[in-house]
C-alpha cells in the first residue's frame, strides 16, 4: 500500500481525502460508515451554541444538467447543524473513541465572542482534533452577520480568528474563507496574522442555480420562493482551483482546499497548486462513501507512474508554473495539428474554428479538416471541443516577417 | 428499421445528447429526404419537441409513418460518426419521440403562384401526395386519382399494422387532403378515366402509382389452389379484404429473400401458420433483405431455408407439398454468385400455403404514359428503391420538375 499520508496544521493525516462540513457528516453514525469506507478525516457539519436558532426551508437542494446529465453544480440553501454543540460534543467523542487514528474534526459558527470561545472550549474537551470556523457561509447566516458577513471584510475576519485563537489551548484553527471577496488573500493574510493555523479555500459560490421558466420561480423553490444559495459541485474547480493558488503562493499559512473535488485527477490538481488537505462535498452525497477508495487508488497509481513516494512531493509542484500574464512568453507559435487516424470527420472542429476562431480550417471532400497555418493564430479553441481529442496544439517555428 | 420501442422522456434527452452535431452530417445526406437530422435531435436534447417536429415535416410530410418504417440502419444511421466512437445515434428512435410529443405544428403560408395550373397525380402513395401537396402549397389546383378505396398507397396495404398504425398513416394523409382540389378513389387512370382525357385537362400529370401485381412462379403446379403471390397476400392479410386463403394452421413456405419476403413470413406467422419458412435460392450474403427485417423475422419465429429452390409444387387440385432442391453457389464475375441446383438431390416438402416473393411487375399503366409531354414519375413507378423515405423524396423533386417545366413553359410563352 502506498503512503498517502499528508501532514496538515500539524496533524497527521493517513490519507488527505477529508469530507466536509455539510450533510454527509451531520450524524454520526455517517460519518462513523465514511471512516470505515477509508476517508482520512471528517469535518463534522457546522455547529453553534444551543441558543442559536436554526431554521431549515425545504426542498434545500437544486443542481444544474449540461447535455442533459446530471449534478454538474449543486446549489444549496440549506443552514448550519440543527444540531448544537451539545450533541456535537458527544458525536466527537465517541468518533474519536472509535477511530483514534482517523482525523476527526468539527465546523464551527458563532455571533458573539463569548459563543465562538464556548464552543471552542467544548470541542477541545471533548477530544476533538482540529476546529474549521465558517466565515463563508454564503446564504441565511450572513442575514444575521454571520458566515460570509465575516469572510468578506477582511478586519473582522482577524478579529473573529482571533477570539478562537485566543480560545484554543491544544488544537489548530482552520478558518474557511469565502470566495465572494475581491482579493483572498487579504482575507488570508488576516488569518495568518490573527494567529489562526489554516485556511480552507473555498466555501460555496453565491449562485442562482437556475429559474422554473414555467412558473417563473427560481431554484430551488421554496413553495413559490426561492433564494440565492451557495453552489458546489465540479462546475465551481476552477473557482476553488484559483482561489487556492493564489494563497499558497503569496501567504505562508496552510490551505485545505474544497470546491469541486469530484476525481483522484481534480484531487492531484490541488495539492499541485499547493493544497495540502482535500475536502469532497458534492461528488460523495452523488457517489457515496466508497468513492474516497476510487480517489486513494488513484492517487496512488498516479504517484507511482510519475515516481512520486509521497504525497508531500506532489505539494505546490505547479506553483512555479503559474505566474503573471505579463511575464509569458511572447514568441510561443503554436499551430492546431489533427491526427487524421483518429479523427472521426465530425466537422466540429471546422464550425468552431468558422465562427468562433480565425476561419483557419477547411473541411475537404475526404472531410478531414485541413490546418492552414498562416491562418492559425494558435488559440486552441478547436481542441477544446473536439469530440475524439485528435486536435493538438504544436509549437512550430517563429512566424518569418 | 426503427426499433419498436419508445424512448422515454429521459431516455430520449439522453441519447439526444449523444449527437455531435456534425457539420456537413452525414446522416442527413444519407436520408433521401434530406432532414436536417442534427438540429431535430438538437432541439429534443433542449427540450424543444414542437421545433423538433417542425424540423422533420419541413422535410417529411411522412415523418411519422417514416419513423415506424425506415430501414435507419440502412440510412441516416449507417455513416452517423458518433458510431465510430461509441454506437450510432438512434435517430429513428428519436424521430418516432420528437414526432410523437411534438404536438401540433403549423408552416408558414407560402408565396402563391400568380399562374396555378392544374395537375393530376396518379396513386394516393407518399410520393403522389408529397409531390400534390407541394403543388398545392405552391397554388396549383391538384386533384389526385388513386384506384384502391383509400389513400396510402403501398405502405398501407403493403406494410403490416403491427409495424406501422394506421393511425398514423392516415393522420399525415389527412393533413395533405386538405391542402388538395380533389382526391378520387376507386378510380383508375386507363379504365375509369382515359389517359388521353387526362392529358388533355391538365396542365401537368405526376404518375405515382406505383408498381403492379407480384411476379409469378415460373415452375409445374404454381396454379394450385393454395399459391399466392406477396403483394396480394399482403394486401388481404394488412386491409382484411377478403379472397385469399389463411395460413392458419398451415406450413408456410415463402419464396423470396427480399423485404417482402420478410414482411409475408412474419404476416403469415402472425395469422397463425404452425410453420413459416423463407426459402432463399442463394446464401445470407446475398439476400436482398435488410439486416434488421431478417433480424425481426428470426425474432418473430420465421425459419430460413437457404440455398434451396423450388422446382414442382406438387397436389391434386390444391398444393400439398413442394419439391425443393439444394443449390450450390457458382462465382459470377461482377455479380451475385448464381445458383446452381445439385440434380439427384430434390426433396419433397409438405406446405399448406406457398407465398411468392419474387417481386412486382410493371405497373402497366407507365406503358402509356412514358416519354409523354408533361408527364413526371415518382416513387416505385419511377423505379425508386421501395422505401417510403425515398417515395417522399421523389415526390418532393417531381413537384420540383413540374414547377420548373411551367416556369419554362412561361418563358416559351405557353
Amino acid at each position: 500500500m502506498t503512503d498517502l499520508s499528508l501532514e496538515f496544521c500539524g496533524i497527521k493525516y493517513p490519507n488527505p481525502f477529508v469530507l466536509a462540513a455539510a450533510p454527509t457528516t451531520d450524524k454520526e453514525e455517517m460519518v462513523a460508515r465514511a471512516f470505515e469506507a477509508g476517508w482520512g478525516g471528517a469535518i463534522l457539519k457546522t455547529t453553534s451554541v444551543e441558543t442559536e436558532d436554526v431554521s431549515l426551508v425545504y426542498p434545500m437542494m437544486a443542481g444544474l444538467d449540461y447535455d442533459n446529465k446530471r449534478l454538474a453544480a449543486l446549489e444549496n440553501i440549506d443552514l448550519i447543524s440543527h444540531h448544537h454543540i451539545d450533541v456535537v460534543e458527544k458525536r466527537v467523542q465517541n468518533l474519536k473513541k472509535e477511530f483514534p487514528d482517523r482525523v476527526v474534526a468539527a465546523s464551527i459558527m458563532g455571533q458573539a465572542k463569548e459563543h465562538w470561545q464556548e464552543l471552542v472550549q467544548r470541542l477541545e474537551a471533548a477530544g476533538v482534533d482540529l476546529i474549521e470556523c465558517s466565515f463563508s457561509c454564503p446564504h441565511g447566516m450572513p442575514e444575521k452577520g454571520m458566515g460570509s458577513t465575516i469572510g468578506q471584510n477582511p478586519e473582522l475576519v482577524e478579529k473573529t480568528a482571533r477570539w478562537v485563537k485566543e480560545a484554543a489551548k491544544r488544537v489548530p484553527i482552520v478558518i474557511k474563507l469565502t470566495p465572494q471577496i475581491a482579493d483572498i488573500t487579504v482575507a488570508a493574510e488576516a488569518v495568518k496574522k490573527s494567529g489562526a493555523d489554516g485556511v480552507c479555500a473555498i466555501n460555496t459560490v453565491k449562485g442562482i442555480l437556475g429559474v422554473d421558466i414555467y412558473d417563473f420561480v427560481p431554484y430551488p423553490k421554496v413553495r413559490d420562493k426561492s433564494t440565492i444559495g451557495g453552489v458546489s459541485g465540479l462546475a465551481i474547480k476552477p473557482v476553488a482551483l484559483r482561489c487556492v493558488a493564489e494563497i499558497t503562493r503569496s501567504v505562508d499559512i496552510p490551505v485545505t482546499a474544497s470546491g469541486g473535488i469530484t476525481t483522484w485527477r481534480d484531487a492531484v490538481e490541488f495539492l499541485l497548486l499547493g493544497a495540502r488537505n482535500l475536502q469532497v462535498c458534492t461528488a460523495a452525497m452523488q457517489y457515496g462513501f466508497d468513492l474516497v477508495g476510487d480517489l486513494k487508488e488513484g492517487l496512488a497509481n498516479y504517484m507511482a507512474e510519475m515516481n512520486f513516494s509521497s504525497v508531500e512531493q506532489i505539494v505546490g509542484k505547479s506553483l512555479p508554473k503559474l505566474v503573471d500574464h505579463g511575464t509569458l512568453s511572447r514568441d510561443n507559435r503554436v499551430v492546431s495539428r489533427v491526427d487524421e487516424d483518429r479523427c472521426i470527420k465530425c466537422g466540429r472542429c471546422y464550425v468552431a474554428c468558422n465562427d468562433g476562431g480565425h476561419q483557419a480550417i477547411t473541411i475537404g471532400e475526404d472531410r478531414i479538416p485541413q490546418i492552414d497555418e498562416e491562418e492559425c493564430v494558435g488559440c486552441a479553441f478547436c481542441t477544446t471541443i473536439c469530440p475524439v481529442y485528435c486536435l493538438e496544439m504544436e509549437r512550430v517555428e517563429e512566424k518569418k516577417e | 428499421m426503427a426499433e419498436e420501442k419508445k424512448l422515454s422522456k429521459e431516455a430520449a434527452l439522453l441519447e439526444a445528447a449523444n449527437c455531435l452535431k456534425c457539420y456537413k452530417p452525414p446522416c442527413q445526406e444519407d436520408c433521401p429526404a434530406g432532414i436536417d437530422i442534427p438540429r431535430f435531435i438538437y432541439k429534443i436534447k433542449t427540450g424543444d419537441f414542437k421545433g423538433a417536429k417542425r424540423v422533420l415535416y419541413e422535410k417529411n410530410l411522412f415523418a411519422a409513418t417514416c419513423a415506424a418504417v425506415c430501414p435507419v440502419e440502412e440510412l441516416c444511421q449507417e455513416n452517423c460518426n458518433k458510431g465510430q466512437v461509441s454506437r450510432a445515434v438512434s435517430i429513428g428512435q428519436l424521430q418516432a419521440y420528437a414526432v410523437e410529443m411534438g404536438g401540433e405544428i403549423e408552416f408558414p403560408e407560402e408565396e402563391k403562384t400568380k399562374n396555378p395550373r392544374k395537375i393530376a397525380v396518379i396513386g394516393a402513395g407518399p410520393a403522389g401526395m408529397t409531390g400534390a401537396y407541394r403543388l398545392a402549397r405552391a397554388g396549383h389546383q391538384v386533384d389526385v386519382f388513386e384506384a384502391q378505396k383509400g389513400p396510402g398507397g403501398t405502405p398501407f396495404w403493403g406494410i403490416p399494422p403491427w409495424r406501422l398504425s394506421r393511425e398514423t398513416l392516415e393522420r399525415e394523409i389527412k393533413e395533405i387532403e386538405k391542402q388538395l382540389h380533389s382526391i378520387k378513389y376507386n378510380t383508375r387512370i386507363g379504365e375509369d378515366i382515359q389517359v388521353e382525357d387526362l392529358l388533355n385537362e391538365y396542365d401537368a400529370v405526376l404518375v405515382s402509382c406505383g408498381l403492379g401485381e407480384g411476379s409469378a412462379l415460373r415452375i409445374k403446379g404454381a396454379d394450385l389452389e393454395g399459391t399466392v403471390d406477396a403483394v396480394t397476400f399482403l394486401r388481404a392479410h394488412n386491409t382484411d379484404e377478403n379472397g385469399v386463403p389463411s395460413p392458419e394452421g398451415k406450413i408456410v413456405l415463402i419464396i423470396g429473400g427480399g423485404n417482402t419476403a420478410m414482411d409475408a413470413a412474419m404476416a403469415a406467422k402472425e395469422a397463425g401458420a404452425e410453420r413459416s419458412i423463407v426459402v432463399y435460392r442463394r446464401s445470407w450474403e446475398e439476400m436482398p433483405a435488410w439486416k434488421a427485417e431478417i433480424q425481426k423475422a428470426q425474432e418473430r419465429g420465421v425459419e430460413f431455408m437457404l440455398q434451396t429452390a423450388p422446382v414442382e409444387i406438387l397436389g391434386e387440385k390444391k398444393l400439398e407439398a413442394i419439391k425443393l432442391v439444394p443449390t450450390r453457389l457458382v462465382p459470377e464475375e461482377g455479380r451475385r454468385p448464381r445458383p446452381v441446383p445439385i440434380e439427384g438431390k430434390e426433396f419433397d416438402f409438405p406446405a399448406g400455403m406457398v407465398i411468392t416473393a419474387l417481386g412486382q411487375l410493371e405497373n402497366p399503366l407507365l406503358e402509356k404514359l412514358e416519354g409523354r409531354e408533361k408527364v413526371f414519375f415518382a416513387g416505385d413507378a419511377a423505379g425508386g428503391d421501395a422505401t417510403v423515405v425515398q417515395a417522399v423524396a421523389e415526390g418532393k423533386e417531381a413537384a420540383g420538375k413540374i414547377m420548373a417545366y411551367f416556369q419554362e413553359a412561361k418563358g416559351r410563352g405557353v
